[in-house]
């Protein structure tokens, strides 16, 4: 095999764990954050809003749209950090200088915001137990089915980060970031409702919405955790996402490599 | 001086329609010290950054002992170490693990990272700061730890873009001592800057760039003597006006 395979994949591995290890230095403030949000949203949806006739099942329907949602809500710090870089001191220049190809940078990037991403969603699901308690049973989730779902999210969002902070490309211009790309996929992808119930309220909407890559995260994390009834099916969500993934990827590259015109 | 290590073959850099270089060629010699001179935007960094491979030229070639940098860059990476004008080493990191990790990311052993490093702490006076992060450093201190890291795994060729920009007079000529040092490792280094007294002082060569081409090449006693002049300063005012009567 090609030396150069080796060799890459060894910086690849350092890459990612210097990244990951700067990344953890906010471990704790990230999870005390993820941890307000989830409390506030189970304790409001799980409890409050029953007793303006929300269902008593809803609670553990907004825990799994939470798990879902843990890498979206990432991208904007990551992106924001990536911008303040290109605009800085460019410690991005450093990377693309060690002798490896820009896509392994890139890739040990995203490969540190994904395990980020599965780390915050580990400490989400036992908090959320704790606070829905009875009204969420461990016993129904489907742990292979909810550990590569979770995967396969994560890595979208990674490579998402990198395509969105390629194509806003400036600070100035990072409130687009926000309020052209997380907030509609989020509040359009199913974090509230289910894809099921726009299609019985409009199906023109619901075919639209089938465009939007995290509808797949939110309906796959659910079949994964409550079960497939009244979701996509789990695998198609896999595929679909997969595919985005990948569609995500080759923007991302041919932007970043507009943006910072390495070799 | 007769062992070409690097042959830049009529390189030009666009950047839309502007051209920041327009078919630069220049050999750069095994153990010598190169200044790259010019006024702002002469191309300078451009040029410099071609060559560490930031950025690739638009046109043109780089050869590296006889072969295209762009066949394997990778290995043409592993020969050379680049500083660029504003440091950027990792502020989350010491800067003890920052140059461990520039070490680990060429490959190095632990043993060789290890040694490397203390000769690199040793020549650079680097112990006091070894520990802290960078964002604690003076400028003068973070260029030195630019400058360990670009070194840290044993290039053949140093890539300097303006080390001393913004330096006391008194860190620049500090600085000045450890690039003649590194000449004496036998390293070959490219120097951009835009001091002339600097150029002087440090280049076996100094090549003067305007507006995207290369003016003249020449030994720093070479052109005083041609220009009658005293000192380099004076030659590149010269020079500067000569340029700006022909436009």
């Amino acid at each position: 095999m090609d030396l150069n395979v080796f060799r890459f994949a060894d910086i690849f591995y350092k890459l990612t764990k210097t990244r990951f290890y700067i990344a953890c230095q906010e471990l704790f403030g990230k999870i005390i954050n993820l941890y307000i949000w989830v409390f506030c949203s189970l304790v409001v949806m799980g409890y409050v809003m029953q007793s303006f006739g929300l269902g008593i099942h809803y609670g553990c329907f907004q825990l799994a749209t939470i798990m879902g949602t843990v890498g979206l809500f990432e991208i904007y710090g990551n992106s924001f950090r990536w911008m303040i870089d290109f605009e800085g001191d460019r410690h991005m220049s450093y990377y693309l200088t060690l002798p490896i190809r820009p896509s392994v940078v890139l890739w040990s990037m995203i490969t540190s915001y994904v395990l980020m991403g599965l780390i915050l969603s580990c400490f989400v699901l036992p908090f959320g137990k704790l606070i829905l308690f009875n009204s969420f049973s461990l016993a129904d989730i489907s742990w292979i089915k909810f550990i590569i779902i979770t995967i396969i999210s994560n890595i979208f969002y990674g490579v998402f980060t990198v395509a969105v902070t390629a194509h806003v490309g400036a600070i100035s211009k990072m409130e687009n970031v926000w309020t052209r790309f997380i907030f509609p996929l989020w509040f359009m992808g199913g974090f509230q409702f289910s894809w099921g119930s726009i299609y019985n309220l409009s199906q023109p909407l619901s075919y639209v919405l089938l465009g939007n890559p995290v509808l797949y995260v939110m309906e796959g994390t659910r079949a994964a955790l409550l079960g497939q009834k009244d979701c996509l099916p789990w695998w198609l969500c896999c595929v679909v996402l997969s595919f985005f993934t990948v569609l995500c990827w080759f923007y991302a590259k041919y932007k970043m490599k507009r943006l910072l015109d390495f070799v | 001086m007769s062992d070409v290590l690097l042959k830049i073959k009529n390189i030009t850099k666009r950047y839309g329609s502007k051209a920041a270089l327009k078919g630069v060629s220049l050999d750069i010699y095994k153990g010598e010290i190169v200044g790259l001179l010019g006024v702002n935007g002469a191309g300078k960094t451009t040029l410099s950054s071609i060559i560490a491979t930031l950025h690739p030229p638009t046109d043109g070639d780089i050869e590296c002992e006889g072969r295209s940098i762009y066949d394997d860059i990778a290995t043409y990476r592993y020969k050379i170490g680049f500083c660029p004008q504003r440091p950027n080493l990792d502020p989350e990191l010491t800067l003890d693990e920052n140059l461990r990790l520039s070490g680990s990311y060429y490959q190095m052993l632990p043993g060789e990272i290890e040694a490397r490093l203390e000769f690199l702490v040793w020549q650079l006076g680097l112990g006091d700061y070894l520990h802290q992060k960078a964002n604690v450093l003076s400028g003068g201190y973070k260029q030195r730890f630019m400058i360990a890291r670009a070194l840290m795994h044993n290039p053949q060729l140093v890539i300097l873009d303006e080390p001393t920009v913004g330096l006391d007079p008194h860190i620049r000529r500090q600085l000045w001592q450890q690039i003649k040092d590194l000449k004496q490792l036998g390293v070959t280094v490219i120097l951009t800057t835009h001091y002339l007294d600097e150029a002087e002082q440090l280049s076996d060569r100094v090549c003067v760039l305007d507006n995207g081409l290369i003016k003249l090449i020449e030994t720093p006693d070479k052109l005083k003597a041609d220009f009658n002049m005293e000192n380099l300063e004076d030659v590149f005012i010269a020079l500067m006006d000569h340029a700006s009567e022909n436009k």
